[in-house]
């Protein structure tokens, strides 16, 4: 009975073990419970409601564009912009007619709005009117229940402080076309804006930066309710340009009035300091869509306020192709720094006479001579020896008529013609054509942004790239030492000896160019001078002896052109200026190039201590 | 409530002051609540699957009617009633499962059930209470009449079960009575060395399951990583939990089962949570609790053995059964296709527990010492 008692104590006590251990086992499960319900439960239940959670893209800043001493020149400001959702009015017109009472839509305004309603499915928000007042988000916030469907929210719009100054380098925005949505969901976010032209479109992705998103809690009708998660999109990336806004507003006031442009470069790396075309436009009104009125007024302008002269604005060279011709027929061996050419006023080839532009002739004449009075039938002899080929090879080497790397989407490409493509055109090249190509006539085609790559290449010897962009999110790019850029491959005499030519233009007596003389002690400015006829002068007329380009009709005068650089000995800056029909280079093109290198040694950009990327640095921390 | 006379010696009367009033109320409780998730989850996948759902719904509604009943019945009997019963059932079960390798319906990747018109069994889960009783009454015997090889009679029964579960495969089953055999062992008074023992093999076995069968392997993975493999259900579940968090979306607001399969069945237990939330879970797992710890206490003023040994194995595989199915709804343990107690659909599973639990309530009734043989 005892050893029965002691038998039954293992049974009760092993039960109760085991009633202890089935205790704890359920306890485990509670406590997950409780962990999975009610401490996790939250993050669990958002994950279970996807069809109450919308998810929505926030739009990031589009990155800054600054000039190379930290100005703005593209930003961002405040946007308050009314919009409207279609799926939530049951009338579409009946709201835009009450909102129309509040804030006045134009006709142009309703026929963009109805066709942006008709190209967005009904749940993405169409903008209705942008940059509203205090005032006009006051009487629509009063008037609601009148307005179903519209909500007025804040984004951010693009920002041109320097306007007009520099609307063709930086480019401006525009609302994306259907063709750009493709890719990027972000996108189709109201107010939205992709690069259109200049910088902004060259670097349209970096500066776009990468959208955030935003969970919100939405009832039936798709009303928020709140705010569950955010997440921030990364802001664009800042890019800092190599322009000089204090420089490129001196290069505009010289400028003036004229259809004009004007770069200047720093010879030894390329950076383009300034970039000036006139007119100009503003481009801000980019922004919400241009309306139809100031679009005819643009095109129908004969001076062409949209067009970037300088880097798609197409000129034949005139006397500034010379120093290509002299270095093609350097490099040849078709001519040496000591030969003669004689110059009676004329070449006579087959049956035709080629004129020079002094109907006197220049005597004779070396390299050096025939630079400095830019005597034309020296360079027909040239061109007549070196070949048309071999001059196409040297003008593309030194950045004429051939693609530079420079980030504007419209810049052009021009044409130095071979007798390929004339072949490829059609016809026969004709020694007639090479003649008038010594002289930059015929069908060569140039732009002055080439025309100052030129210049520079010529300068220094190095086959320097014109560039915009000198950092990135403030890291210095590379390309802004002249050691990055390769040797032109031309010997140093013979840049020398047209160098020499140039300083000769200038500086010496007789040059064709006086007015370009620096008015600095011990700095001295090289150039040529360039005149392209836009019409070909007739026999008859020069024979008749009263042609005279500046009694011509606006159209039909030559334009005037000037390539400078300086210092001298030691160069530093490029300089090209075009003045649409503005006559002779030397009379209206050398004394602007003058006055713009005066400015830009004076103010000698390239040495200003004040890098944009430290600025960038030190802004994030208040001073 | 009882209209019953402490004086009324007729058989009901007799069975309702002896039977433990508090055990019967919670396993009346867990039909009620089963037949609340019934008309919860089982709507929606009788539309997913194709069928019926009055039809659907009317089947099960007649088993928990009929799992009452057969608890009620079965708690009626005397322990020696059980007894029978449970030697009875327990060859039968023996035989159905044998048969199912035979002529089983293989339903995703096992052959456990057989076809029978209008429904299909699982014989296996009516050898759970079975086996437990039968064990009980050899151990038990093996004390009584020291010549009796009882033990070893029990460890061969064990042993063709085992084979049995194992050829199926069901080896979440085949944990279960693993685990109620080893109770009884330990509740009986097993040496501890061997109660090492066997836990060492206990543990050798698991691996070997792991090792051998593709599907144990896959679910163990999927839980030790939830990433690698698809673990959709327990995502699924575990969003639903967090879905009803304290007080639950409401009755028929769930949305877990629209999406797990399994939802009237394995993981009814995420659909009751998302559905009620954890005030009421934490109140089906205190039911679950009470049953268990209550079927044990009672054993402590229990003193003839087959008793104890008996209602520790039901409880044990009533207990562990609800346990392996609120864990693997709960991520605490891997996914194990098994079903709660009378909350999952399922005929013969609520029939199964119904038997074990009456079975329970049989032997624990009061009764005068020495009553029992």
């Amino acid at each position: 009975m005892k050893r029965e008692t002691r038998r039954s104590g293992v049974f009760t006590r092993r039960a109760a073990l085991m009633a202890a251990g089935q205790v704890a086992a359920l306890g485990v499960l509670g406590a997950k419970l409780y962990q999975v319900q009610v401490v996790e439960g939250a993050r669990y239940a958002l994950l279970a409601k996807t069809n109450r959670v919308s998810a929505r893209l926030i739009a990031p800043p589009r990155g800054r564009i600054l000039d190379r001493f930290g100005t703005v020149l593209a930003g961002n400001k405040m946007n308050w912009r009314a919009l409207l959702i279609a799926e939530q009015t049951d009338d579409i017109q009946i709201t835009l007619n009450n909102f129309a009472q509040l804030v006045p839509l134009t006709d142009y305004e309703r026929g963009r709005i109805d066709r942006e309603l008709r190209r967005h499915r009904r749940f993405i928000p169409v903008t209705v009117r942008e940059f509203l007042t205090w005032e006009d988000m006051a009487r629509i916030e009063v008037n609601a229940p009148d307005l179903p469907g519209i909500l007025v929210d804040v984004g951010q719009t693009r920002l041109y402080p320097e306007g007009e100054k520099l609307a063709h380098v930086v480019g401006y925005v525009a609302p994306p076309s259907e063709a750009d949505m493709g890719d990027d969901p972000m996108l189709s976010l109201p107010g939205i804006r992709v690069g259109r032209a200049g910088i902004e479109k060259y670097h349209d992705l970096p500066l776009r930066g990468r959208a955030g998103a935003v969970q919100l809690e939405v009832n039936a009708v798709g009303r928020v309710i709140r705010e569950l998660d955010r997440q921030e999109g990364t802001p664009g990336v800042e890019i800092g340009t190599t322009i000089d806004t204090e420089l490129q507003q001196q290069v505009l006031a010289r400028l003036g009035d004229e259809s004009a442009s004007a770069v200047v470069l720093d010879a030894r790396n390329g950076e383009v300091l300034a970039m000036a075309t006139n007119p100009s436009f503003d481009p801000t009104l980019f922004n919400s869509g241009v309306s139809q009125a100031q679009w005819v007024e643009w095109t129908n302008n004969r001076r062409a306020p949209l067009i970037n002269k300088a880097a798609a604005g197409l000129y034949a060279p005139g006397s500034t192709f010379k120093m290509a011709v002299a270095l093609a027929g350097l490099d040849a061996r078709t001519l040496t720094t000591g030969d003669r050419i004689t110059c009676p006023g004329y070449l006579d080839l087959g049956d035709t006479r080629f004129h020079c532009w002094s109907k006197y002739g220049h005597g004779t004449l070396d390299l050096h001579g025939g630079l400095k009075h830019s005597c034309d039938v020296f360079f027909y002899e040239v061109a007549r020896r070196t070949g048309m080929d071999r001059i196409a090879v040297m003008a593309n080497r030194l950045g004429l008529g051939t693609e530079l790397e420079i980030e504007l989407p419209s810049a052009r490409k021009g044409l130095i013609p071979t007798r390929e493509w004339r072949i490829a055109q059609g016809h026969p090249w004709n020694i007639g054509d090479t003649i008038v190509s010594g002289i930059g006539q015929g069908y060569i085609e140039v732009t002055p942004l080439q025309l100052a790559t030129y210049c520079a290449r010529v300068a220094t010897g190095r086959v320097v790239q014109p560039h915009l962009t000198r950092t990135m999110a403030g890291v210095l790019q590379p390309g802004s030492r002249a050691e990055d850029w390769p040797a032109l491959g031309v010997a140093e005499r013979q840049l020398h000896a047209v160098r020499d030519g140039m300083y000769a233009v200038v500086n010496e007596a007789g040059g064709t160019a006086p007015h370009a003389r620096l008015p600095l002690a011990g700095v001295a400015l090289a150039g040529k001078t360039g005149s392209a006829q836009v019409r070909r002068v007739s026999r008859e007329l020069r024979e008749h002896g009263n042609f005279n380009s500046a009694k011509l009709p606006w159209e039909w005068r030559p334009h005037a052109l000037f390539v400078a650089f300086a210092p001298y000995d030691a160069p530093r800056y490029a300089v090209s200026v075009v003045v649409e029909h503005g006559n002779a280079g030397a009379d209206v093109a050398a004394p602007l190039a003058r006055d713009i290198m005066v400015d830009t040694l004076t103010r000698d950009p390239v040495n200003r201590q004040n890098p944009p990327g430290q600025r960038v640095a030190q802004g994030n921390t208040p001073a | 409530m009882p209209a019953l006379s402490r004086a009324d010696t007729s058989l009901l009367g007799r069975w309702w002051w002896t039977v433990d009033r508090w055990t019967l109320l919670a396993i009346a409780t867990l039909i009620g609540f089963g037949y609340v998730m019934m008309l919860a989850a089982s709507p929606a996948v009788a539309e997913r699957i194709g069928q019926s759902r009055d039809l659907f719904i009317l089947k099960q509604v007649v088993f928990l009617a009929a799992a009452g009943l057969l608890v009620v019945l079965v708690s009626l009997l005397s322990p020696r009633g059980v007894r029978r019963l449970a030697l009875a059932g327990c060859l039968a079960a023996l035989l159905l499962t044998a048969m199912t390798l035979v002529h089983g319906v293989e339903i995703k990747g096992a052959r456990r059930w057989i076809a029978l018109p209008g429904l299909s069994l699982q014989p296996s889960e009516f050898l759970k209470p079975c086996f437990a009783v039968v064990t009980a009454w050899l151990l038990a015997e093996a004390r009584r009449v020291p010549r009796f090889p009882g033990t070893l009679l029990a460890c061969g029964l064990y042993g063709v079960i085992a084979v049995l579960l194992k050829s199926q495969p069901d080896i979440g089953m085949l944990a279960v009575v693993t685990a109620v055999f080893f109770a009884q062992l330990f509740v009986g008074g097993l040496n501890l060395v061997l109660v090492g023992l066997a836990l060492a093999a206990f543990a050798s076995a698991g691996v070997g399951a792991y090792a051998l069968f593709a599907h144990v392997r896959s679910r163990v993975l999927r839980f030790v990583h939830p990433d690698t493999g698809d673990s959709y259900q327990v995502d699924k579940a575990l969003e639903a939990f967090g879905n009803g968090g304290l007080l639950g979306r409401g009755p028929g607001e769930g949305r877990v089962k629209d999406v797990l399969p399994d939802a009237h069945a394995d993981f009814v237990f995420a659909v009751a949570g998302e559905e009620f939330g954890m005030l009421l879970c934490t109140l089906l797992l205190g039911l679950f609790a009470f049953i268990v710890i209550r079927g044990l206490l009672l054993l402590l003023e229990e003193s003839d053995l087959f008793v104890v040994l008996a209602s520790a194995g039901l409880v044990t595989s009533f207990g562990l059964q609800a346990f392996v199915n609120m864990g693997s709804s709960l991520h605490l343990i891997p996914t194990k296709g098994m079903t709660l107690p009378f909350v999952s659909y399922g005929g013969s599973s609520v029939l199964a527990v119904a038997l074990g639990m009456g079975m329970l309530l049989a032997l624990t009734r009061k009764r005068h010492h020495g009553e029992v043989p």
